[in-house]
């Protein structure tokens, strides 16, 4: 009997510790106080001001190993960076001011104008893709929430205006307007397009209402909560759209109808299941090889984006409200856990350039402008739902 | 009351009944005897219902969410249930007398890694109270039920294992994905 006994110990024990090292790895997410996650917002921002220079560029991407550069650029990319400068000047800290308008003088300085829309156009290769003016308007809107400054509102209409020439009757949005054609490339889409053209019309409506910027938000909200996953043969839906949840939450007060609900339950619950499988990764050799590297930067901070937005719904619809504490823990964790993976000032004396390392988020020695922009966003989003806690009883 | 049946459902299913009694009948010991059905259910009872009200210390203590030991208690219970649909009930030697009734019968028959995995499931999930009604009942159901029926030898049981062992698979892909799917 004892065999037996042993044997089936044996066969329990080996099985835990095989559920340890795979699915059942402990789930950390690092203690935050509000002052070490505005000083973690604040790193970022530095960063992203050190790397611009001063015509507005960013440093595309910065390989510490070989301390050198990437000659690429990508200006869907420097839009998003401009734009979550402006967000963190929104959210509290107007010194960025300064550095998220160069960034938009060299935007403005590359615009293309079409019957009555401007787009902007990528300067090298002459590519107008929906992202970067949708990502562009959203700065704007940014900007004009924090400064109150009307000066770029006749840009922002004939910005909104390419993102409507650019929208499908369905709601989709097409990726490229072609130059060559004079028209928009009706065979491509792309999975971030319709997203943030979708949050940047949102936004429209908020700062111009009355104009009409809703309808084309309704179509597109529609078409996100119920068709694109389906209809852009995006796998294990919903794709874990930030975009779409910075959308329908600037939509909370319209209000939602019941199946954007849903779809923003679904997006909570895939933010949410994405969070704790990054809290349990280590980058510990045994936890690597069964629970792959730490996520990029840029992917980890458009899940808590994501995840803020939703917590902002679930504070304006109770239908949504339910999801308040959870959405509020899994965001704080992955602020957490961004905070955590950050290059402190101490940390960046070992780096070549230690005024490009301090702040930044590396993984396999690279930094690209997206994860700082995506982190900045992240933590910034993630004051209000820690401010909120630290005031609970 | 709505979480009561589910609990109940899932429980009766990882501890698999019919499994247990085939192999209490073919360990060839004849009937079960009253006083060993007795120690069996205490015996499980008493780990069911410890590991029911530690869940949320245990939990605790290897750092895991609720919704995430949800998948790992799926992939517990769905093994157990390929293992049953597979192989049928398993084979242990059931000495007669207490020995017997504390192993295998009170462990690691009745409770079951995929009893445990279902009782921690259930008690940081839903409610401790309806997870320590249902672990009771299911002891007490499968021990009267085994001291019932046991040493008559039919194929019944061991084809009914196997069907308890698909609806544990069911019941585990449901749990499994409820872990994915939470937030």
């Amino acid at each position: 009997m004892l065999t037996a006994v042993g044997a089936t110990l044996g066969v329990c024990l080996v099985g835990l510790a095989l559920l340890r090292v795979t699915v059942a790895a402990p789930q950390r997410c690092p203690a935050l106080s509000p002052a070490a996650l505005a000083a973690s917002a604040s790193a970022a921002a530095s960063w992203i001001e050190t790397a611009q220079g001063p015509d507005g560029v960013y440093v595309y991407e910065y390989d510490a190993e070989a301390d050198a550069f990437s000659a690429d650029y990508n200006v869907v990319r420097h839009a998003g960076v401009t734009m979550s400068l402006y967000q963190a000047a929104a959210l509290g800290d107007r010194s960025l001011l300064p550095a998220a308008d160069r960034g938009m003088a060299w935007m403005e300085a590359n615009l293309i104008r079409r019957d009555g829309w401007a787009a902007l156009r990528n300067p090298d290769t002459g590519r107008v893709k929906l992202g970067a003016s949708s990502l562009m308007l959203a700065g704007l809107t940014q900007r004009r929430l924090v400064t109150g400054d009307h000066r770029h509102d006749a840009l922002m209409r004939e910005l909104a205006r390419f993102l409507t020439v650019m929208q499908r009757p369905d709601g989709s949005m097409l990726n490229y307007w072609r130059p060559s054609t004079g028209a928009p490339d009706p065979s491509v889409t792309s999975r971030y397009a319709t997203g943030e053209a979708f949050w940047a019309l949102a936004q429209m409506h908020r700062h111009f209402p009355g104009e009409g910027w809703d309808e084309p938000v309704w179509r597109t909200a529609d078409y996100l909560a119920l068709h694109r996953d389906a209809a852009e043969g995006l796998h294990f839906p919903p794709w874990p759209d930030q975009w779409a949840a910075y959308g329908l939450a600037e939509m909370a007060d319209w209000p939602l109808e019941d199946h954007h609900i849903e779809y923003a339950r679904a997006l909570a619950e895939r933010f949410g299941f994405l969070i704790r499988v990054e809290s349990q990764r280590t980058a510990g050799p045994v936890n690597e090889r069964f629970r792959g590297p730490h996520t990029r930067a840029a992917g980890l901070g458009t899940w808590v984006e994501g995840l803020t937005s939703l917590w902002r719904l679930a504070r304006a619809d109770e239908r949504f409200a339910g999801f308040e504490p959870k959405v509020a823990e899994r965001a704080l964790c992955g602020a957490a856990l961004l905070a955590s993976r950050q290059i402190t000032d101490g940390e960046s004396a070992a780096y070549p350039r230690p005024e490009l390392a301090a702040g930044a988020w590396f993984r396999d020695g690279l930094t690209r402008m997206d994860d700082q922009q995506h982190a900045l966003s992240a933590l910034a989003l993630s004051g209000p739902i820690l401010a909120r806690r630290e005031r609970a009883p | 009351m709505s979480d009561f049946w589910p609990i109940l459902l899932l429980l009766f299913a990882a501890v698999n009944p019919p499994a247990i009694l085939a192999t209490v009948t073919g360990s060839g010991h004849g009937r079960l005897q009253p006083k060993a059905a007795l120690i069996a259910f205490l015996g499980a009872a008493v780990l069911l219902l410890a590991v029911t009200f530690a869940a949320g210390a245990f939990l605790d203590a290897l750092e895991l969410e609720p919704e995430t030991f949800r998948i790992s208690a799926g992939i517990v219970m769905m093994t157990t249930g390929v293992a049953f649909i597979l192989f049928g009930p398993f084979p242990y030697p059931v000495e007669p007398g207490w020995k017997g009734a504390l192993f295998p019968l009170a462990f690691p028959l009745l409770a079951s890694p995929a009893a445990f995995s279902a009782v921690i499931a259930s008690a940081t999930d839903r409610d401790e109270i309806q997870t320590v009604a249902a672990a009771l009942i299911v002891a007490a159901a499968v021990a009267a039920g085994v001291l019932a029926l046991s040493g008559r030898a039919t194929p019944v049981p061991a084809a009914l294992a196997r069907l308890i062992g698909a609806v544990l698979v069911w019941r585990a892909v449901g749990l499994l994905i409820e872990g994915i799917r939470a937030v």
